[in-house]
């Protein structure tokens, strides 16, 4: 056993840990994002030097390059970095909450609801306008209605999962339905929003992620301290005061918003609200950090994995635009299959 | 006895159905003319044409793949110890999806024994990685293991074949059409390409059945009664994957049936492993006719293709047992 270091922090009524090896993990997080934002910024079709891209950050004007950076590769960057953490964190939350580390958004069905709503807009207005609010109503309406179900003197792990998992099979039947009913344009564009894609993504879709995270995240990393007493079991986290139902259903009301937000702007990138908890949990272990804030941590790396990703789908020298979805399958599916078998060699599911 | 007056009850039953699966579609044919077409065929008679190229194949193919569906269901749902466990679920249906969308973009959509290699191939790697959950699970793993495997499983392959579905336009407009699960485009000589891949699936079945009632009691009681049940096993899994790569290569990823018929079985046939299979075939075939005839009378018109109308009833009842359930 190494010592743990902790550094105390006071300012008035107010105390906190710090724990250093946190910070370091932090710190290399941060390191990494800057350094693959960098790379987001600097590839692409229109060559820029890095000289060049700093003077355009630093002073805009109005001609080609500047449009480059500012209309393409900045919103790009900065929607994959807000749909990242936005998907990380509602992954966290679930995980945490339900105890149980497959239970993903993606898993339960939050995922499907959001295809569902885009694609009823789609059929119904034949503007991509709509897309984006369909999306964000079919994810709530969904999870309203996992819950709805589910709910039965609280609300159960293995229920919430098997309802959720029924529901997205029935959700993804009328997604078959309506996808057939498109015409083949639509419906190419329709499927290449439902494997994930941020190709295009507008100012307005940088303020509507970020004003998710702002408004959400800090309610999100407040839970928390409610999340480390649920892990702890529902008898004890009920003995010290905290009423278990009320604390879930805050907690699956943050993730659904937090989903269907980054849904709204990226489409349902699979597999990085999976992903992203546990690879900050090794990694944090792998410092030796205990007691860092491993939302805060699941947050970072939703957001590397899926800039990454986006960065890899850009870079690949096939021609086609292949949406970033399909690159976090490739990094997230094995994860999970490697996970899948440790927790079950545990027996923890 | 009982059983025995059920079992008489359900021929005419079966018969009826098969009159409307005959009668039934865009082109409707009375009772009248569907009885002159099969005593005496005539093709100058355009009933009679209807009735011999579109709805005879399209029955066989109802019968059939609604049997392997809940045969494969059956045997997975007892070798896994699972009463969850459905080929649908557990991915070995996506596995064969994945197989048969890469093949579409590459070869077209042709019912080829290509195509079907393809799907086995597919359907074999989705069990494979049931299999290796399985190895790990223990004795009695708890039954939401599996099913979150198969789903994550699932949502991996779907994701590749959209991704892969990117690539090509002409692949997506198939695809749209097949993964509904529609019965109606299905030719005689499709059938008759798939059926030795139906053979061995029935036939491995068969081979596992006869272990399956040692298999239940666990493995040394099994020994001492001579049966390897390893080989069970092995043999029921090959069984599944040989029948829904079948299904799926033919008709298109249907759900559910695999899930429910085993279930009704379970309830007519008892504890009977053997008996069980063989009402899990029956009721499977009776469960597609149904939905494929609802399918066609519910929706006007060009109908409603029979996997996504066993999606469409077969989830909601699913969310029933559940929300019953403990």
């Amino acid at each position: 056993m190494t010592r743990t270091i902790v550094v105390t922090w006071r300012c008035g009524p107010f105390s906190g840990r710090i724990d250093p090896r946190t910070l370091v993990f932090a710190v290399l997080m941060l390191a990494i994002l800057i350094t693959m934002s960098g790379f987001v910024l600097y590839s692409g079709n229109y060559p820029l030097s890095i000289a060049e891209i700093s003077t355009i950050l630093v002073q805009p004007k109005d001609d080609t390059p500047d449009i480059v950076i500012w209309y393409h590769r900045l919103p790009r960057l900065l929607v994959g970095i807000g749909a990242g953490a936005a998907f990380g964190l509602a992954g966290a939350l679930m995980q945490d909450m339900l105890r149980n580390p497959l239970a993903s958004p993606d898993v339960t069905g939050f995922g499907a609801g959001a295809a569902c709503g885009a694609l009823c807009s789609i059929m119904l207005t034949a503007s991509s306008f709509w897309v984006l609010p369909g999306a964000i109503a079919g994810g709530v309406l969904s999870a309203a209605l996992v819950l709805l179900l589910a709910w039965k003197n609280g609300l159960s792990p293995a229920r919430l999962v098997l309802t959720g998992l029924a529901l997205s099979l029935f959700l993804m039947a009328l997604v078959d339905i309506m996808m057939a009913r498109l015409d083949l344009l639509t419906a190419a564009d329709a499927m290449k929003w439902l494997v994930g894609t941020f190709s295009s993504p507008e100012w307005s879709d940088v303020v509507l992620i970020s004003c998710a995270l702002a408004s959400l995240g800090p309610a999100a990393l407040w839970q928390g301290f409610a999340l480390k007493r649920l892990a702890l079991g529902d008898d004890i986290a009920a003995g010290l005061g905290f009423n278990v139902p009320t604390v879930r259903l805050w907690i699956l009301f943050l993730a659904v918003g937090l989903t269907a937000c980054a849904v709204g702007v990226a489409g349902p990138l699979p597999f990085v609200a999976f992903a992203a908890n546990p690879i900050a949990r090794r990694l944090s272990a792998g410092f030796g950090a205990g007691n860092g804030s491993p939302l805060l941590g699941a947050a970072a790396v939703g957001a590397c994995l899926t800039v990454m990703a986006d960065l890899v789908c850009r870079s690949l020298p096939i021609g086609a635009d292949l949406p970033t979805g399909v690159f976090t399958t490739m990094i997230g599916a094995p994860l999970l299959l490697w996970q899948l078998t440790r927790e079950i060699r545990k027996g923890v599911i | 006895m009982k059983k025995r007056t059920s079992l008489l009850l359900a021929l005419p039953i079966f018969l009826i159905m098969a009159g409307l699966a005959l009668s039934l579609g865009p082109r409707s044919v009375s009772f009248d003319e569907l009885w002159n077409a099969l005593v005496a065929a005539d093709t100058n008679r355009p009933e009679d044409v209807v009735v011999w190229s579109l709805r005879i194949p399209r029955l066989v193919a109802a019968l059939l793949c609604g049997a392997a569906l809940g045969v494969a269901g059956s045997i997975t749902q007892t070798v896994t110890r699972n009463p969850l466990a459905d080929p649908g679920l557990l991915g070995i249906n996506a596995g064969a999806a994945f197989g048969v969308v890469v093949f579409m973009a590459v070869a077209g959509d042709e019912v080829t024994v290509a195509r079907s290699a393809a799907a086995m191939a597919g359907a074999t790697s989705g069990a494979l990685v049931v299999l290796t959950l399985g190895a790990f699970a223990g004795n009695r793993p708890h039954p939401l293991r599996l099913l979150l495997a198969g789903a994550a499983v699932s949502a991996f392959f779907l994701a590749m074949v959209r991704g892969f579905l990117l690539l090509s336009q002409q692949a997506l407009d198939t695809y749209r059409f097949w993964v509904m699960g529609g019965l109606g485009g299905i030719s005689m000589a499709a059938i008759g390409t798939l059926l030795p891949l139906f053979t061995t699936g029935l036939v491995l079945a068969a081979a596992a059945g006869l272990m399956l009632n040692a298999y239940v009691l666990g493995e040394d009681l099994a020994k001492s009664l001579g049966v390897d049940i390893h080989l069970a096993y092995l043999l029921g899994l090959g069984a599944a994957v040989c029948l829904c790569a079948a299904v799926v290569t033919l008709a298109g990823p249907i759900g559910f049936v695999g899930l429910l018929a085993p279930h009704l079985a379970k309830v007519l046939a008892g504890a009977d492993e053997r008996a069980r299979l063989l009402v899990s075939a029956l009721l499977g075939a009776a469960v597609l006719l149904t939905a494929d005839i609802a399918g066609r009378l519910l929706f006007a018109g060009a109908g409603m293709q029979a996997g996504v109308m066993v999606a469409l009833i077969g989830a909601p009842a699913l969310l029933l047992a559940i929300r019953r359930g403990r």
